[in-house]
């Protein structure tokens, strides 16, 4: 009763409820979604195969991502305005991201050094999580060298210098009045929307790892901004992902709604752990977390191959 | 054939619907400027989810 047959293994229910309960703890205690946590440990701690550990994932991001793009507009936190502009592009990212999984789970298996086959899905997939997961930790990590504070971003409208992808120059524009900046390149824009769909299709994730660095170092939005921008366009990701992965038999309601009933509660109990936390404290750890996860992927990648 | 269309349609996608996203931004910025950002509320530290 408490264990389902997914694949051509026994999962059990109340683990995957404590692992969401885990898992929201620290979306909670972080301020992210924790989907780049939740697919790896689908896949290598209950060795999910990675297309339904990558469908069952967005699947259970659903409800969270409708409970916080509420709570966001609630305080008018973010710019829609931008959420808007990566929309569309957002959303064949989404399709070409579950496409090209799809064809990656196709493409079969190769053998390894010691003659055993290794599965050609898994690893690309591991290698993206990786260098996505470093690349978010390289961009706390410098947050934290710096000591830069959410007060100096959100000033930023006034800075002498613009932000990186602010002084990108390629028509046409368009101001972003809610968080101050006066022109913005849409077609920039637009093309990382598609980049964060690709993602959302290919991992699972929301983006909101992705799209975080992006905004703030990018653009100079304050992380509170940041977050309430990419909310809107995070829902219709899961949203579309959800349904292009389920009709290719890759959703398995019960592992997501297992995960969902724990990360309901551990977001809570995150959010209040948060209070008794510095913003420093909180943003070391968080690289801690990051390069944790992407040592326990290394380990994954090393094994596979020997 | 097919493969080679959609990949060009993922190439020039984003651009396609950044220039629609402008014209809809331009033509409601015309109608109905925007207003001048409001105070926002305060929320408690950490408070966000993405």
């Amino acid at each position: 009763m408490w264990h389902v047959l997914v694949g051509e293994r026994l999962i059990s229910l109340p683990a995957l409820a404590l692992c969401g309960l885990g898992i929201g703890v620290i979306a909670g205690m972080f301020g992210i979604g924790g989907g780049f946590l939740l697919t790896p440990i689908l896949h290598l701690i209950f060795k999910l195969p990675m297309p339904i550990a990558v469908g069952s994932a967005l699947c259970q991001k659903i409800g969270t991502s409708i409970a916080s793009f509420l709570k966001h507009r609630q305080y008018r936190h973010g710019e829609l305005r931008v959420d808007w502009i990566m929309l569309g592009a957002s959303l064949l990212g989404v399709d070409a991201g579950t496409r090209l999984l799809t064809w990656l789970s196709d493409a079969g298996t190769f053998t390894n050094a010691a003659g055993r086959p290794v599965s050609i899905v898994t690893i690309t997939l591991d290698v993206c999580y990786a260098a996505m997961l470093l690349f978010a930790a390289s961009m706390t990590v410098n947050a934290v060298r710096k000591g830069a504070t959410d007060k100096r971003r959100s000033a930023v409208g006034s800075r002498l210098s613009a932000p990186a992808l602010v002084r990108v120059r390629v028509p046409p524009y368009v101001g972003l009045p809610s968080v101050g900046i006066e022109s913005v390149s849409v077609t920039v824009m637009a093309y990382i929307g598609f980049a964060t769909g690709l993602l959302s299709g290919l991992l699972g994730i929301g983006g909101g790892v992705a799209m975080l660095p992006v905004l703030v170092y990018g653009y100079g939005f304050s992380i509170r901004d940041a977050a309430g921008t990419g909310i809107l366009l995070l829902f219709a990701n899961v949203l579309v992902g959800t349904f292009e992965h389920a009709l290719r038999g890759n959703v398995d309601l019960r592992v997501a709604l297992a995960v969902l009933a724990g990360s309901s509660i551990g977001s809570q109990i995150g959010a209040r752990a948060t209070a008794r936390l510095s913003s420093q404290t909180l943003r070391v750890s968080f690289a801690a977390l990051l390069l944790f996860t992407v040592g326990a992927i290394g380990v994954d990648v090393v094994r596979s191959l020997s | 054939m097919g493969r080679i269309i959609y990949v060009a349609a993922c190439i020039f996608g984003p651009l396609a619907w950044g220039l629609v996203a402008y014209a809809v931004t331009r033509a409601v910025e015309r109608r109905r400027p925007p207003a001048p950002p409001r105070d926002k509320p305060a929320m408690p530290e950490l408070e966000y989810y993405l």
